[in-house]
């Protein structure tokens, strides 16, 4: 399944230079390509939405649209660390068409790179992150910049929804 | 071939007709001599015609022409609509929906309909046997002929021209012959016509005669004009017809040297000559092509002969020669498109053919410097030989451009003098007929005045599909107002009725001349009838719609009777959901204003109390006045908007309840029961994407009823009941919701064997369900896979169809409720709100959030002392006049916090009820109603929860909605759950 992705996009644009928004999860840089990214907003109120799986955060209010918020750092089950910081940014992606809100530590800045130089995902685990979510990875200046594959993230997401539903019914 | 572009509009527009006359069919049924449904049926048949020929279905047009003919028969009172005869009409109706659902899927009809022709031909052809002046039934496009008509001449000149079979051609020109054979027929003419003075005097007193020969001859020009294949020959005939008239008349009638510049009667005297030298046209398929785009085609085709005359003239003087074959290139190429576009293979070939030569001879000339300029001339002539009525001009010239010239020259001249002609007046018919010799002079005028009128005509023909009834009375006004008009285009000052005499005498009066060279050519023509015949029935509307083209409002008025246009337009439905979404938004924005009123008064307040004066609040408190006046504008426009884009949406019950009596009478029929479906309320409008939703799930009810409930007639009997079983469906409003009630007299639900069932699925234990009240275990058929029958059969049994409907209502927050007493009948009630987007909602507040309760599930809400809240197997419960209710926490529920503690004085509880359960909730306060918009939760926050929606309320937050359906079905699962595990605890206790 990955793999169809990259074969996909590397047809698409390659020998190009991509443009990736970075951001940071706890040490570990992270990349989305630009063209997904809807906008970027500093913490909003998030209403909890209960009996939902657990890495959804809630729902917000985004100019009248009901969208999900979901902890990126809960869905790839990454170290909670230091994660306890008053302001948030929300990365707001269009995935095919599922726009979600995504809880990152901090966003960074738009880096490009050319599409050559990703490398496939390796088979071992990349800071504590199955390989599965990842579409590939890349060295920028000696930093690893992990890009991820959310179209997987949501669809992953659903499987584990039911799974939680199923294992966990309503507690009482 | 089919025009893919306008199927989709075809298979939208058939569908709506043969649902219309569907409902008309059935209620036929019940009264078969209705005219009015009758003419339902007509109408919706029509249509579908209609669209059918333009888009190009042969095979629907066909099988709806047949029923055109039927229907007609039916609607003469010919013959009486016995069940047999319906059955038919449903059977062919049914047959045309296959036809629409396959092009609604591949494109192409692929449903055979020759059988049923067959069938209605049959029908047909009784009915023909008792009229021996019609006597062509073997095509199966025959009777759209009044009964009247063959005695009556101004009919007859209308209908002559789609009902024609030689028989009525004979009977048309002598009024009473019906001689089978033509050329003797035309002897007998010649005889019997020997008083024509007083035919023709007939025709001067009575104006009506006159212009319904006028409109035969005006149709039969029209037909020239139109050019369509198979007319060729009946040019011939209709030609032929007014010589034969004429020659009657011969002796009595004089025309003046104007009457022969009458444009009619030139093209008429153009096209029957030329007839006459086409014997070696080009057989062209002769099928039923849509008029408007062969309109189109001779359009066209006129205009592409004109370049190519044009060019041919110039090529042989011209020094720009290579330019000159470009042009010609191009207009061959373009014709050569249109040509296969028609699927005229014979043409596309015979252009092609053309193409390669003129290519041929444009290398030549790149060669050679000079090309022969002979084969155009050749197939300019072959062209004039296909198409007859692209030759204004006698073909006697050797050369076209010499024509050419000739045209050009006397064209200017005629147009010239045609101010100055004489007026011409109505009694001016003893005239001089030695003009008749010296015709050639104004032959040459036709050219302008053929293409005036063809003009006319063909727009006029584009205009022929909208549908007209017809009278014979409209159409010879219409036919009155063309001449008139095109008589005032050639500046003549006469009068109308004045033209349609002139003229028509001028028509007879020069075929009369052409006469002699017809005659032999007649019985081939009439050989073809058959094929004109299919021509023809479209004539038959076209007329009418002249009167659209003719600014004419007298005719307009009288040629549309009872056709009012309606005024409803066709919007894409998206368009007006993205209209309801902004609506929504307003709404939200209203709320919004709603809370900034509040907040103001609390600044107010606040002001105040800070130890403001009167004085200094004063401006705050006229803002705040003012303010509140423009949020109650606010909110009444945007209340009266929110209604109307609803009322857009909104559609009535009809639209589904319609389909109904066509099930029931399915159903009933394959369960050999007999059941009659009374409707009530369909006029009650609900949004019409409920309608789309309920309709399944009232299918399913219907077919419930009568599969399981009502008996077979013998058992009713037996029982005492009517033998006849009733089924009744109603709507009606019920303040924001609409009820639709399906109630049946059959043998009800047996509570017993539901109980049985019950117990045999392991749902509950005997004592239990004999606790349960009868409402209680009634419910159990909607669970899934419940079912009491006791074997499956086609349409019912499986235990699917009470789920699926239970499940559908409930996506639209809907309730169902099955009230049944067994052996006296059935009936489920479903309470549906009028709108799916935005709802009536109660707000409720547990710790910090907020939620959002359609007031549609909410009962009661009420303030409940802690010590009336008992404890009952595990569940909190409470007594409401005397019935338990059990109530549950949603703070506990949700897991969230609560302001409440557990045995702190009192609490809110909202009663809620999805029809058939009720339970309590247990809030920590009620904040309000309000209109709420919902929005759609992401699909992972939605599934398995307890969730609708969610919506946005006064401050921008979110509110979630409860699906109290959800909600209750989760808590009784935890119940039944919770009660599995308690029995196998002491199960095992027991071991």
């Amino acid at each position: 399944m990955t793999d169809n992705y990259r074969a996909r996009d590397d047809s698409s644009d390659k020998e190009q230079l991509i443009q990736m928004v970075g951001f940071k999860i706890g040490k570990e840089t992270f990349g989305v390509d630009i063209l997904m990214v809807q906008e970027i907003i500093r913490s909003a109120p998030i209403t909890y939405v209960p009996n939902s799986p657990e890495f959804v955060e809630g729902v917000i209010n985004l100019r009248g649209s009901i969208i999900p918020v979901i902890d990126l750092r809960k869905r790839l089950n990454l170290e909670t660390g230091d994660y306890s910081q008053e302001t948030d940014w929300i990365l707001i992606l269009d995935i095919n068409g599922r726009i979600t809100g995504f809880i990152v530590d901090l966003v960074t800045d738009v880096i490009k790179i050319q599409e050559d130089t990703i490398d496939p995902p390796p088979e071992i685990l990349v800071a504590g992150l199955q390989s599965q979510y990842i579409r590939g990875v890349c060295e920028v200046e000696d930093t690893l910049l992990i890009l991820l594959d959310f179209n997987r993230i949501l669809l992953v997401d659903e499987i584990k929804k039911l799974k939680n539903v199923a294992d966990n019914p309503q507690k009482t | 071939m089919i025009d893919l572009s306008l199927l989709e509009d075809f298979v939208m527009g058939a569908g709506e007709s043969l649902e219309e006359m569907e409902t008309a069919l059935l209620a036929l049924e019940s009264t078969p001599n209705d005219n009015e449904l009758l003419n339902t049926i007509f109408r919706a048949i029509h249509t579908i015609k209609g669209a059918a020929q333009f888009v190009g279905l042969e095979r629907t047009s066909a099988l709806s022409h047949a029923l055109e003919d039927l229907l007609d028969l039916l609607r003469d009172g010919k013959k009486q609509a016995t069940l047999e005869i319906i059955d038919v009409l449903i059977q062919a109706k049914d047959r045309i929906n296959l036809l629409v659902t396959d092009l609604e899927r591949s494109q192409t009809e692929e449903t055979e309909v020759n059988d049923l022709i067959a069938k209605l031909n049959v029908y047909l052809g009784i009915e023909t046997v008792d009229e021996p002046t019609i006597t062509d039934t073997d095509t199966n496009i025959s009777s759209f002929l009044p009964e009247d008509n063959e005695s009556e001449i101004e009919e007859l000149g209308l209908f002559l021209s789609e009902e024609e079979t030689d028989e009525n051609i004979s009977s048309f020109l002598s009024e009473e012959e019906t001689s089978e054979d033509v050329s003797s027929f035309l002897s007998e003419e010649e005889e019997a016509g020997e008083d024509v003075s007083s035919f023709l005097s007939e025709e001067e007193e009575t104006d009506e005669d006159v212009s319904s020969f006028l409109s035969e001859e005006e149709e039969t020009d029209e037909d020239v004009s139109s050019f369509l294949p198979e007319e060729d020959t009946e040019t011939n005939l209709a030609s032929f017809l007014l010589e034969e008239i004429e020659d009657n008349n011969k002796d009595s009638i004089h025309l003046d040297d104007e009457f022969l510049s009458s444009p009619l009667t030139e093209t008429k005297k153009d096209n029957s000559a030329l007839i006459l030298n086409t014997d070696e046209v080009f057989i062209l398929p002769d099928e039923e092509y849509d008029q408007e785009l062969f309109g189109i085609f001779i359009l066209q085709l006129q205009e592409k002969f004109t370049v190519l005359k044009t060019c041919a003239a110039q090529l042989k003087t011209s020094n720009y020669k290579k330019e000159l074959l470009a042009n010609i290139l191009e207009a061959l190429e373009s014709l050569k498109f249109s040509a296969n576009y028609m699927v005229y293979e014979d043409l596309t070939h015979f252009y092609g053919g053309w193409i390669n030569k003129v290519l041929d001879s444009q290398e030549k000339l790149t060669i050679t410097g000079d090309i022969s300029l002979a084969f155009i001339v050749n197939y300019l002539d072959q062209l004039q030989t296909i198409f007859p009525q692209l030759k204004n001009i006698e073909a006697k010239d050797n050369t076209i451009e010499q024509k050419l010239s000739d045209a050009l020259t006397l064209n200017t001249l005629n147009v010239n003098n045609e101010p100055q002609e004489d007026p011409v007046f109505v009694k001016n018919l003893e005239l001089k007929n030695k003009t008749l010799n010296n015709s050639a002079n104004f032959e040459k005028k036709t050219a302008i005045a053929e293409s005036d009128l063809f003009d006319k005509l063909s727009s006029a023909l584009d205009a022929s599909i909208i549908e007209q009834s017809i009278t014979s009375e409209p159409i010879n006004e219409v036919f009155g107002a063309l001449l008139d008009s095109t008589e005032k285009q050639r500046k003549q000052p006469k009068t109308s009725k004045d033209n349609k005499l002139t003229i028509d005498v001028k028509t007879l009066a020069e075929a009369n001349k052409e006469s002699p060279k017809t005659l032999d050519k007649i019985e081939k023509p009439i050989i073809n009838a058959e094929t004109i015949i299919n021509a023809k029935v479209e004539k038959i509307e076209k007329p009418v719609i002249v009167n659209q083209e003719i600014k004419n409002p007298k005719t307009t008025t009288k040629a549309a009777p009872g056709k009012v246009l309606k005024k409803s337009i066709r919007v894409d439905a998206d368009k007006i959901d993205s209209l309801m979404n902004q609506v929504g938004e307003l709404i939200v924005d209203r709320a919004y204003f709603f809370q900034l009123a509040i907040e103001i008064s609390e600044l107010q307040q606040y002001l105040k109390e800070t130890g403001l004066g009167q004085k200094d609040l004063k401006p705050v408190r006229t803002f705040a006045y003012r303010f509140s006046e423009a949020i109650i504008s606010l909110g009444r426009t945007s209340n009266e908007l929110q209604e109307g884009v609803m009322k857009i949406r909104m559609l009535p019950m009809a639209q589904i309840f319609n389909r109904f009596p066509r099930l029931v009478h399915d159903v009933a029929n394959t369960n050999n029961k007999k059941v009659t479906l009374n409707i009530k309320g369909e006029e009650t409008e609900l949004d019409k994407m409920i309608i789309e939703e309920i309709a399944d799930p009232l299918m399913h009810m219907i077919r419930n009823a009568i599969g399981h409930g009502i008996e077979i007639p013998e058992d009713r009997i037996k029982l005492g009941k009517p033998e006849i079983g009733s089924l009744t469906l109603e709507a009606y409003n019920e303040s924001n919701h609409i009820v639709i009630e399906v109630t049946d007299d059959g043998r009800g639900i047996d509570i017993d064997r539901v109980k049985v069932k019950a117990e045999q699925m392991e749902l509950f234990s005997r004592e239990e369900l004999d606790r349960m009240t009868d409402n209680d275990l009634t419910r159990f058929i909607m669970m899934p896979g419940f079912s009491t029958a006791k074997e499956v059969s086609s349409t019912s049994g499986r235990g699917v169809g009470m789920d699926v409907v239970k499940k559908n209502i409930e996506k639209l927050n809907g309730t169902i409720d099955v009230e049944s007493k067994k052996g006296v009948g059935t009936k489920m009630r479903l309470k549906i709100p009028l709108t799916l987007a935005i709802i009536p909602a109660l707000l409720v507040k547990v710790g910090i959030d907020s939620f959002t309760i359609p007031l549609a599930n909410v009962e009661e809400t009420l303030r409940v002392e802690e010590n009336e809240v008992s404890i009952m197997e595990d569940t909190e419960v409470m007594y409401l006049r005397g019935k338990t209710v059990p109530i549950f926490r949603l703070a506990t529920l949700f897991s969230l916090k609560s302001d409440n503690k557990i045995g702190s004085g009192d609490f809110f509880v909202v009663i809620v009820n999805t029809g058939s359960q009720k339970i309590g909730l247990m809030v920590d306060s009620l904040i309000g109603q309000e209109e709420v918009v919902i929005k759609p939760l992401a699909d992972y926050l939605h599934e398995q929860n307890c969730f609708s929606g969610a919506t946005i309320i006064g401050d921008g937050r979110i509110s979630l909605i409860l699906d109290i359906y959800e909600l209750i079905n989760m808590t009784t699962d935890k119940q039944i759950k919770k009660h599995r595990r308690q029995e196998r605890n002491t199960l095992e206790n027991e071991i």
